[in-house]
């Protein structure tokens, strides 16, 4: 063997270890196969289409665009001509991706085999699903039972709202319920100007918004359109900034955006309102020429005021002090156009309305109805109208009783029916149809539902998603999710001008889903009676098409020769837009029969005194003539204080979609920002109050009222009020798909005392007391 | 030879993570879901932040940051790479090569800003959540580094775009060019060029709001912040 | 007693020939515990490296903690074999080789740890083939390789005339083992030129070498210290981790020594006298460990930044603390104690003393790591990092201790664990005859 001298061995040894660290010039060449440095677009432009639609994930209708590569959607944006958002999305519009690739999705038409809720279904053929709705529908209709159809919905405003409602008014059933909440704010405007609308703003010229109530940036419709707004108003025009204040109970994200946070209490909104109005009164500070020129019963307004609300009295109802009221008012009176907004979300009590009254009358007060930057009226495209349809046979009460003397002025009274129901009072619903909504997790008390789903002999739901509501179905028969349908809208509230949103299916359906508009119509068909001729549309594209010709003839913003030529225009762009707002066109923007303002609100003390109601029985507290002004109305409270000494605020965050996307990863990693919460709810806790409690941050809690108890995740947050727990919408989810039931938390809504606003009908969110315990 | 930057005005911004939810479709980007997510491994390239609130009831203050990679002239991350998988291009962006990273992670721990993030598994999208992948760009392996590139691919098509039709890329183009620029409704954010002394970006940089975060570390942010009123 | 040059040779070539029981229980034993590593190592490398308890923003963890507790505890050996060979310690002699053991066994560990943190270990040559002499990590990468080389090429040299003894002088071994020897020896001869080029090589080395271990170990340092994260960022942090590493390393050697002395029953040869000298060592790196920390935190505390105080405040009151103050506690308190008391005269007081500095030793790398990534710079307001080391990374932890007490205790049952040559006096008399 060959002796290897040390030296030898050491030479070798120094020069491998040089060759650990040689340089990388040379080898670079010969092993730049390895580098994968990003490139450009692996797909040239010219093979993705951009579909204009409308997002239909939220109330709003944004018109947004779609990009498609073979055949998949890939990507949502905002679609620039649509006057509500021109271009811009919210991140809910993000997940529809995740609605339409959804893997627990309901992929055909289900058939409960097992009891309800417990969850074995069998998949049955479209026509057999149709066909057993249409028999049940045709059964209790020969039995003059169609009243006892009961169809909950929260149908964003658009044909499908449009086509449910003819559904059940031709049907014959007075039983059609919405959930969206906001009738207090229609309410208010047909109480003082006349029509039964939420309000419109001319955002671009306002110069100080009073925001009562719930989180505008985060919490409003449509959304999308105040983002847009804030930005604009706070920088959009150099000449001019507008100053925000927002009024509610905790320090939100548009608290910290607002120029100042007023910490005030759910239901006490009409206090501070009023409290301002006394101090605008008394300085007469107010829009002499609007009130002399355009307003009814200033007088007694004044009379009312001036006696009952003075800024001290105010302070002691609000906690606001009475300096703050006073300056508020006088910033709201110095800096014009002002406006006053009561909010859209769920910081609502039982006193909705007249606190929605209160704070229109603010905006009376200083001129700022229908003016530049002030609350217009929403102008509705001019579709073309409906066949009338015949009502058939004596009209039936409803079942949740709005319009009649438990809710007199209600359109809808959705939280009311549980205990209606329960009680068989006025009578028992046969079938349940279920659209976008689901009470067996929004509704207050949420799991009292269960009771009243199990009365009900035949429920069909038409979710796309497995939710806790859906889980009790007999039937369900599965809508297409928005990417994969004809679906149209027109902005709740928003712009003024008129403004429809159309859009085709972006992709072609996934699974065997179908429509639920043309499921509608299949069933108008079948059932027979009135229908058929009423819905004469094969499918809900053909009805789109007989309502937007009365667009194309008011011209606007599609100017063709044919009909023909205005659908392709419309489909391809996506948006119609109307002719632009009008200001000071009074006739329309007052349809009292004074053609003014009503201070007085004289509707409803007609309404009250022809019922024969007795405003006690209403568990209001006033007297009638009391009643029909402005008045601050004192919140009922769930709950006796010594036993459940903190008030509940229940509040949406911008990542909660609802029922539309329960099961979207990319919002549930983004829900709590300010927490930096993902993937479950909480409950905010004062400092002090949480100290006093022995509850440290993150601990966990039981939030217990008593309607019922959850357990929760403690949060001490110094932008909650001392005497409140706030707790997101969301948490808590049993059922809704593999994302939605790994969310922790729990439902708030479990712990909601149903109560309702009596005069609207709105559900009170903000009117349940609790106490919090560690577990 | 441009210089892209952006600028993000804090004034505007309502903190509603539009942009967030745009970049994560935009990028492919996996969800980290409810285990992962407290275990604090779940991936933004870009994130809204908010400052801890300060002052005392009720009269609070905080700030929402959107706080995307700030692409430094002088970058700690790429300094310390061991095998140059990560590198600033000659446009002044700061890249990843997935195909390099050996996943050490010197990187994620030497960014002050901590931007960067890594994959520590396998990004999932269950079927059939991978028919909304973009085809634009790539997937990404278990074991790698990756963060926001200003929508690189983006701006790759758009400048050939441009070239095709004999022209530059304008200003107007490429505000809104990064799908988190594109999404935002309250318009706060804009990206450009800044070697481009009348571009937004730049105009906007010379404004006396204009500040970059930890300009005292030397990093040279590009993207630069607009402070409230 | 004078033990005779016979009854040392005797004493420590026989355990070479037989294998105890005991020995055979171990190794079992300590293979277990690296099966498990295996097992946990396979289960990360197919999942991914979400099995362990990292996150955003902790991004190192233990396998860190691992690498520089390792490269750290190698120090021992080439400070004792070198340094002190620089500086004419004598005593030193026979625990040379048992130290250095320690070197050359715990730096693959140190260095496998990193190829275990890696997210793509398979392009673990991408750091060969395109390095960035820019980064602290290819720095890292040079020094330790070359450090593991040479220490293995010193250790071999060292080695070389004892494995030609056991070739020649043990005969009753299997035959495998004979040729095991036979092949290391290279052919050594024992010729008076050889001891002399031996020597010469030996001494060359042992200047490099001396330079290594200090470049090394602050290199190590300077992957944590080139960043700009608040409590990384110091200028003490590249001696701190030098001073750290012997003093964990020389703690190693007191433990190592009193085992072996006890195993091999070298009561005579590893004498109290040795552990004497260790001692004042000890007590020395002791004081300075200390004045470091001292230095470090006082500096921060007066500062008073912002983000150097979250961190301090994490150490001193905060989640850390129990890790922070334990720290301590074992790294100055119960030593020094011991070294002033107890370990005078007692040798298992003084290997307790060394079991507790490296537990300390083991937890300063954790709180030189962790804490600071808990708080990155833009986030140290908003938000803090929490850890919590999972299974996955205890198993390895304790797999790749088990491989160092593996491949020591191989060592020793193979070879003569003091070096023989170096004592005896025939080599001195050739060594001095050729230098007069």
């Amino acid at each position: 063997m060959t002796k290897i001298t040390r030296r030898d061995f050491i030479k070798l040894a120094g020069i491998s270890a040089a060759a650990a660290s040689l340089s990388s010039c040379g080898r670079e060449r010969l092993l730049s196969i390895w580098r994968q440095p990003n490139g450009p677009s692996t797909t040239p432009p010219s093979k993705s289409a951009w579909v204009p639609t409308v997002c239909r994930i939220c109330p709003a209708g944004c018109g947004v665009l779609v990009r498609v590569v073979g055949g998949r959607a890939v990507n949502v944006q905002g679609n620039p001509r649509h006057p509500l958002n021109q271009g811009k999305v919210c991140p809910r519009a993000q997940a529809a991706l995740q609605v339409l690739y959804d893997p627990d999705r309901i992929q055909h038409p289900l058939r409960r085999t097992s009891k309800r809720g417990e969850g074995q279904w069998e998949r049955i053929p479209w026509e057999e699903a149709i066909a057993q709705v249409a028999r049940h529908l045709m059964s209790i209709r020969q039995a003059g039972q169609s009243h006892t159809l009961l169809f909950l919905h929260d149908a964003p405003p658009g044909h499908m709202q449009e086509l449910i409602r003819r559904f059940c008014q031709a049907y014959g059933s007075p039983n059609v319920v919405a959930a969206d909440g906001l009738d207090a704010e229609r309410l208010t405007h047909l109480l003082t100007q006349g029509w039964f609308d939420l309000a419109a703003h001319n955002w671009e010229e306002t110069a100080y918004v009073l925001f009562f109530g719930g989180s505008f940036l985060e919490d409003w419709q449509p959304q999308v359109h105040m983002l847009r707004a804030y930005s604009y108003m706070r920088r959009g025009r150099p000449d001019r900034r507008a100053r925000m204040v927002q009024i509610g109970p905790r320090f939100s994200v548009s608290a910290a955006k607002a120029d100042e946070w007023v910490p005030l209490l759910p239901g006490r909104q009409g206090a501070l309102a009023l409290g301002m109005a006394h101090v605008i009164i008394r300085e007469r500070l107010y829009d002499h020429d609007f009130v002399l020129n355009h307003t009814e019963g200033f007088a007694d307004f004044v009379a009312l005021v001036q006696e009952q609300y003075a800024p001290d009295k105010v302070a002691g109802l609000t906690g606001v002090p009475a300096e703050t009221i006073q300056r508020l008012a006088r910033e709201f009176v110095g800096n014009r156009p002002a406006v006053a907004v009561a909010g859209r979300g769920l910081a609502e009590g039982t006193n909705a309305l007249f606190s929605h009254v209160a704070v229109h009358a603010l905006n009376a007060l200083v001129g700022s109805v229908d003016v530049p930057g002030g609350v217009l009226r929403p102008r509705q495209p001019p579709f073309t109208p409906w066949q009338p349809a015949p009502s058939e046979g004596p009209s039936q009460p409803r079942l949740d009783g709005a319009g009649s003397l438990a809710y007199p002025l209600a359109a809808s009274a959705l939280h009311a029916l549980p205990e209606r129901i329960l009680a068989g009072i006025p009578y028992a619903p046969q079938v349940l149809f279920l659209y976008e909504v689901n009470p067996l997790f929004e509704g207050a008390g949420a799991s009292r539902w269960r009771d009243v789903f199990q009365r009900i002999p035949f429920i069909v739901s038409f979710s796309s998603f497995m939710d806790e509501s859906t889980r009790y179905a007999d039937l369900v028969l599965p809508n297409h999710t928005f990417l994969e349908r004809w679906v149209d809208g027109t902005p709740p509230g928003g712009l003024g001008v008129p403004t429809v949103g159309v859009g085709r299916p972006v992709v072609g359906p996934l699974h065997d889903t179908r429509h639920t508009g043309d499921v509608l119509l299949t069933l108008a068909r079948t059932v027979g009676g009135p229908l058929p001729d009423l819905f004469p549309w094969r499918d809900f594209e053909e009805l789109l098409r007989f309502r937007t010709h009365g667009l194309f003839e008011a011209g606007g913003s599609i100017q063709t020769d044919s009909f023909d030529q205005f659908w392709r225009e419309l489909v391809e762009q996506g948006t119609w837009v109307g002719a632009p707002y009008t200001f000071g066109q009074w006739e329309k923007v007052f349809t009292t029969s004074s053609g003014r303002f009503q201070f007085r609100l004289n509707q409803l003390e007609e309404t009250l005194s022809e019922l024969g109601v007795n405003t006690g029985h209403l568990g209001l507290e006033g007297k009638v003539d009391v009643l029909a002004l402005p008045h601050y109305e004192p919140p009922r409270r769930a709950g006796d204080e010594s036993e459940y000494p903190l008030h509940l605020v229940p509040y949406r965050v911008i990542a909660d979609a609802g029922c539309r996307a329960p099961n979207a990863p990319l919002l549930w990693e983004m829900y709590g920002l300010h927490l930096k919460e993902m993937w479950q709810n909480w409950a905010e806790i004062h400092p002090e109050t949480a100290h006093h409690l022995g509850i440290s941050d993150g601990d966990h809690i039981w939030v217990e009222s008593p309607q019922g108890r959850v357990r929760l995740k403690a949060r001490v947050y110094e932008g909650a009020m001392p005497d409140a727990v706030n707790v997101p919408l969301g948490g808590g989810h049993t059922a809704g798909g593999r994302w939605a039931s790994q969310v922790g938390g729990g439902n708030v809504a479990e712990l909601i005392v149903p109560q309702t606003d009596p005069v609207a009908g709105t559900v009170a969110w903000c009117s349940t007391r609790v106490k919090v315990y560690r577990t | 030879m441009p210089r892209w930057g952006m600028v993000i005005d804090l004034d505007k911004c309502t903190g509603c993570q539009s942009c967030t939810a745009a970049c994560r479709v935009e990028n492919n980007v996996p969800f980290a879901g409810p285990e992962q997510a407290e275990l604090g491994r779940p991936i933004f390239y870009n994130e809204v932040l908010e400052e801890e609130i300060h002052g005392h009831y009720p009269f609070l203050k905080t700030q929402f940051v959107p706080r995307p990679c700030f692409h430094c002239e002088n970058p700690p991350c790429v300094k310390v790479c061991p095998v140059e998988a990560t590198y600033r291009d000659k446009e002044g962006v700061v890249l990843m090569d997935y195909g390099r990273c050996i996943g050490c992670r010197l990187c994620t721990t030497a960014c002050p800003y901590a931007v960067r993030y890594f994959n520590w598994s396998a990004p999932q999208f269950p079927a059939p959540l991978d028919q909304a992948l973009n085809p634009d760009v790539p997937a990404r392996p278990k074991g790698v580094v990756e963060k926001c590139t200003f929508c690189t691919h983006r701006l790759r098509a758009a400048q050939a775009q441009a070239e095709e039709e004999g022209r530059e890329l304008s200003d107007a183009e490429a505000v809104l060019l990064p799908a988190c620029n594109q999404a935002c409704p309250a318009s706060a954010r804009y990206f450009g060029d800044l070697e481009n002394p009348e571009s937004s970006v730049s105009r906007l940089s010379r404004s006396h709001r204009a500040f970059r975060i930890f300009e005292e570390l030397g990093t040279e942010p590009s993207v630069y912040y607009l402070k409230s009123e | 007693m004078q033990t005779t040059q016979e009854e040392i040779l005797t004493l420590l070539l026989t355990p070479l020939t037989r294998t105890s029981l005991g020995f055979i229980m171990l190794v079992g034993l300590l293979l277990l515990i690296m099966a498990g590593g295996a097992a946990a190592y396979v289960y990360q490398f197919v999942n991914g490296l979400s099995v362990t308890g990292m996150n955003r923003p902790v991004y190192w963890g233990l396998y860190i903690v691992n690498f520089v507790f390792f490269i750290g505890l190698a120090h021992s050996g080439t400070f004792i074999s070198a340094i002190l060979k620089l500086v004419g310690a004598e005593w030193r002699k026979p625990l040379a080789r048992a130290a250095e053991a320690i070197t050359v066994f715990s730096v693959p560990f140190g260095a496998g740890s990193i190829l275990i943190d890696l997210g793509r270990v398979e392009r673990s040559a991408n750091v060969f083939l395109f390095g960035r002499f820019e980064s602290p990590l290819l720095w890292d990468v040079t020094s330790v390789s070359l450090y593991l080389f040479s220490s293995i090429v010193f250790f071999y040299l060292s080695l070389l005339p004892d494995i030609a003894r056991c070739r020649d002088e043990l005969l009753d071994v299997p035959r495998w083992q004979h040729q095991m020897y036979r092949i290391l020896a290279l052919g050594w001869k024992g010729h008076p030129q050889q001891y002399r080029r031996l020597e010469k090589v030996l001494s060359g080395m042992t200047v490099f070498m001396s330079m290594l271990v200090v470049i090394v170990h602050t290199v190590v340092a300077f992957v944590f210290s080139m960043t700009v994260q608040p409590g990384w960022h110091t200028a003490v942090m590249g001696p701190f981790f030098l001073v750290g590493a012997v003093f964990s390393g020389s703690g190693a050697v007191v433990v190592a020594m009193a085992l072996l002395r006890r195993a091999y029953h070298l009561e005579d040869i590893l004498t109290h006298k040795h552990f004497d000298y260790m001692r004042k060592l000890l007590i020395a790196l002791t004081l300075v460990w200390f004045y470091f920390i001292v230095a470090e935190h006082l500096t921060t505390l007066y500062g008073q930044e912002v983000e150097e105080m979250h961190i301090f405040r994490e150490k001193f009151t905060g989640a850390f603390a129990i890790p922070f103050w334990t720290m301590f506690t074992c790294c100055f308190v119960i030593p020094l104690v011991i070294f002033l008391t107890k370990g005078k005269k007692s040798i298992g007081w003084m290997v307790v003393a060394g079991l507790v500095i490296n537990v300390g030793m083991w937890l300063e790398r954790y709180i030189v790591i962790v804490p600071t990534l808990t708080r990155p710079r833009l986030l140290s307001g908003l938000t803090t990092g929490t850890y919590s080391p999972t299974w996955v990374e205890w198993a390895i932890t304790a797999a790749c201790f088990a491989g160092l007490f593996l491949l020591y205790a191989l060592f020793t049952r193979f070879f003569p664990i003091v070096p023989i040559w170096e004592r005896s006096e025939e080599i001195e008399a050739l060594l001095h005859e050729t230098q007069t």
